[in-house]
């Protein structure tokens, strides 16, 4: 089995340096981007297996970023999870009519991250 | 003509007594030669003067005096009956004649005729005139009749005043004797004055309304019409002035006009907007207000439907005409869109006339723009303050926990993770120090403690504390003072605060050159400049930096802070009334500069 990889967009450094940290020790292989427009730029090289990624960034933000990938065929249903310190999260799905796998809101447990990752993973594996 | 009544049995009497009456043309007659026949007659007809023998064959005159007829009676008595007619006169006989045998009486005959029919006419004038001074006496409205003196034809005496006068002015008839124009007493207006003048002077009737004075002092009004009275020859000789009290009619009047005057002041200004309308939808009254609200321009728009004042708003007007149809309506929310955004809260009621009938409706219009703006931006606000109080968060709990959980992690990873808690929770501090103190700047809940400070003093104090930092990233930090500066009347505090603020933010967007501050006097304002020769900011942003949780996106660059820097640099400039203008151009540096009005 290879390695999954792993997109995190992020532009916090700090969450940034956190999100390496665990998700290398528990064996990923990662990329990252710092705003939703690198993020897109990245993936026209890469097909991650797992995207996660914040919702407040400059330039593009998550939501922006997420429209864009459900356009994209080959990117629309590589899983997604929304790492975000906004309130109101479900709303603005629904507002912007988005479709994800999951959403975890900051602050957050890196173990219990690690174990969603881990689950969605296997699960997509099973289909 | 006047009409006679003969009572006579006696052919030859009667033929002589005929002859007599006939002679004056002035007469016609009637004979009756029974009591009987005069009865029937006098059923029929009214006469002018009846004459009767006393001694009728079926009865005595006696018996017409009894029936009480207003015509004088003449008796006539033959000879030696005297006593007869003597009682005859006291049971209200005119007069009488004594038939003597020359027949003389028939000499005397149309005499007494005459006299009796002047005697007639008198009493009924004087009936006529009790009755009229009766009326007057009793009338409602007051009556003053004045008598003019040829001589002097434009000073009318008054010879008459009524009770109804007195009653309405407090002066009695013998206080008003003589005078030309007692209702005139007290009166002020000379145009009314003028006008009664010019009418008597021409003889011309007139109406009019003056405000006289009663004897008491008090203030009446009266409609005054002043009536020349013709005599005999068709010569001015009499004037008649009627008056009628109209004081409670003018007092309400006045009351009226003050309430109009009161809910005038009130509707104009009141913050509301006013608009009442007929059940034809008729402006009936608009205040400043909600012409404004509703963006109408004319100036004269009483009586026009308020519909068609309203063609500008577009849209909006059918949910007006909509809403316009209910009888009662609370706070329905308006989305106005032209002539501008607006949000308007409108109440209607409707108001009846006295058989409770519909008549129109009063609509208060309310400005809620500003009201949802707040809102809005409070909202807007909480949610920007937990997302940037938690982003730091996140990174402490998720460190620090990965530290506690991680027994093998090596030495040096840890310290760097430890740094960063540190950094986070120093980000943090600062969060909440800037939220704090926007707030309170904002609500104006801390009294800055103000007295006259030198401001070059707090530039360089500020220069101090930046200046290892500037060194460290290699910038020159430099400023320039100008000399005899007048004081400014601060609180050190906050100045310092706008200093830091955009002293650091200089720094933090700049990575060649340097940051230069200045201070200088510009007319009645102190200029505080901060110039840096960093990365700039787009014109399209110029204003948005104000604006809490703003940042500039820029590629590449890990931006510090909390975004609340600036915005607590234009709420201080606001406290000083102050200005603060952003010259600058991408990528070539930014310069802040902050006008102080010199108190």
């Amino acid at each position: 089995m290879r390695t999954p990889k792993i997109l995190v967009v992020e532009d916090a450094k700090a969450m940034l340096i956190l999100m390496k940290y665990h998700l290398k020790n528990a064996g990923f292989d990662l990329c990252t981007a710092e705003n939703g427009l690198e993020a897109l730029q990245v993936c026209e090289t890469v097909t991650p297996d797992l995207i996660i990624s914040d919702m407040m960034m400059p330039i593009m933000g998550g939501i922006e970023f997420r429209k864009k990938l459900q356009k994209n065929e080959r990117l629309r249903d590589i899983p997604f999870i929304f790492l975000t310190a906004k309130a109101q999260v479900k709303e603005e799905l629904q507002e912007a009519n988005l479709k994800i796998t999951a959403y975890v809101r900051k602050p957050f447990d890196p173990d219990k991250l690690l174990d969603d990752v881990q689950s969605i993973l296997l699960s997509k594996e099973a289909v | 003509m006047y009409n006679i009544l003969l009572i006579e049995d006696d052919i030859v009497d009667q033929f002589a007594i005929k002859r007599a009456v006939e002679q004056d043309p002035e007469y016609s007659y009637t004979m009756a030669s029974s009591l009987k026949d005069a009865r029937k007659i006098l059923h029929a007809q009214q006469f002018d003067a009846i004459i009767t023998d006393y001694a009728l064959g079926d009865g005595t005159a006696q018996e017409i005096l009894n029936s009480k007829i207003d015509t004088p009676l003449i008796i006539t008595t033959g000879a030696g009956d005297e006593e007869i007619a003597v009682k005859a006169m006291k049971a209200g006989a005119y007069d009488y004649l004594v038939k003597d045998s020359d027949r003389n009486y028939l000499k005397i005959l149309p005499i007494t005729i005459e006299n009796a029919i002047q005697y007639k006419k008198a009493k009924e004038n004087e009936d006529w005139l009790r009755l009229v001074e009766s009326a007057l006496l009793n009338a409602y409205g007051a009556v003053i009749i004045t008598e003019t003196d040829p001589e002097k034809p434009v000073t009318p005496k008054a010879i008459y005043a009524n009770e109804a006068y007195t009653k309405l002015t407090g002066f009695k008839g013998n206080e008003v004797k003589g005078k030309p124009f007692p209702f005139l007493k007290g009166v002020q207006n000379n145009t009314e004055i003028a006008k009664i003048k010019k009418a008597v002077k021409n003889e011309k009737s007139v109406t009019t309304e003056i405000k006289g004075l009663h004897k008491n002092g008090s203030i009446y009004w009266a409609e005054l019409t002043l009536v020349p009275v013709l005599n005999r020859e068709e010569k001015h000789s009499h004037w008649l002035y009627i008056m009628h009290d109209i004081t409670a009619h003018k007092l309400s009047e006045e009351l009226l006009r003050q309430s109009k005057e009161r809910l005038d002041i009130i509707l104009h200004s009141i913050g509301d907007g006013v608009v009442v309308i007929n059940e034809n939808q008729q402006i009936m009254r608009i205040n400043y207000k909600a012409k404004e609200l509703l963006g109408v321009t004319q100036t004269q728009v009483i009586n026009n439907k308020f519909l068609d004042t309203l063609k500008h708003c577009g849209e909006s007007r059918n949910d007006i005409l909509q809403i316009l149809n209910r009888r009662f309506f609370a706070n329905y929310e308006l989305h106005l869109k032209k002539p501008q955004n607006r949000i308007l809260y409108l109440t209607g009621n409707t108001f009846s006339d006295i058989h409770g009938k519909s008549s129109g409706k009063v609509i208060i219009i309310r400005d809620v723009t500003k009201e949802k703006e707040i809102a809005q931006m409070k909202n807007d606000f909480v949610s920007n303050v937990s997302h940037e109080l938690r982003t730091p968060l996140a990174s402490i709990i998720g460190f620090s926990s990965t530290i506690r959980n991680d027994k093998n992690m090596p030495r040096e990873i840890q310290e760097e993770f430890l740094t960063i808690i540190y950094e986070e929770s120093q980000r943090l501090s600062h969060l909440i120090e800037d939220i704090l103190n926007l707030s309170r700047i904002e609500s104006g809940s801390i009294k800055s403690k103000r007295k006259d400070i030198d401001l070059g003093a707090i530039i360089k104090e500020v220069f101090e504390g930046y200046k290892i930092q500037a060194e460290k990233k290699g910038l020159e930090l430099s400023y320039q003072i100008e000399e005899n500066l007048p004081t400014l009347y601060a609180d050190v505090d906050e100045i310092k605060q706008i200093l830091i603020n955009l002293v650091g933010n200089a720094i933090k967007f700049t990575d060649n050159g340097g940051i230069f501050i200045s201070l200088t006097k510009e007319k009645a304002f102190l200029i505080l400049k901060v110039q840096d020769t960093g990365i700039g900011i787009p014109r399209c942003d110029f204003d948005l930096v104000f604006e809490k949780f703003h940042r500039v996106e820029r590629v590449g660059r890990q931006i510090e802070g909390t975004g609340l820097g600036l915005s607590i640099v234009k709420e201080i400039v606001n406290l000083y009334n102050g200005t603060i203008k952003i010259e600058s151009e991408e990528n070539n540096g930014t310069c802040f500069k902050i006008s102080f009005p010199i108190s």
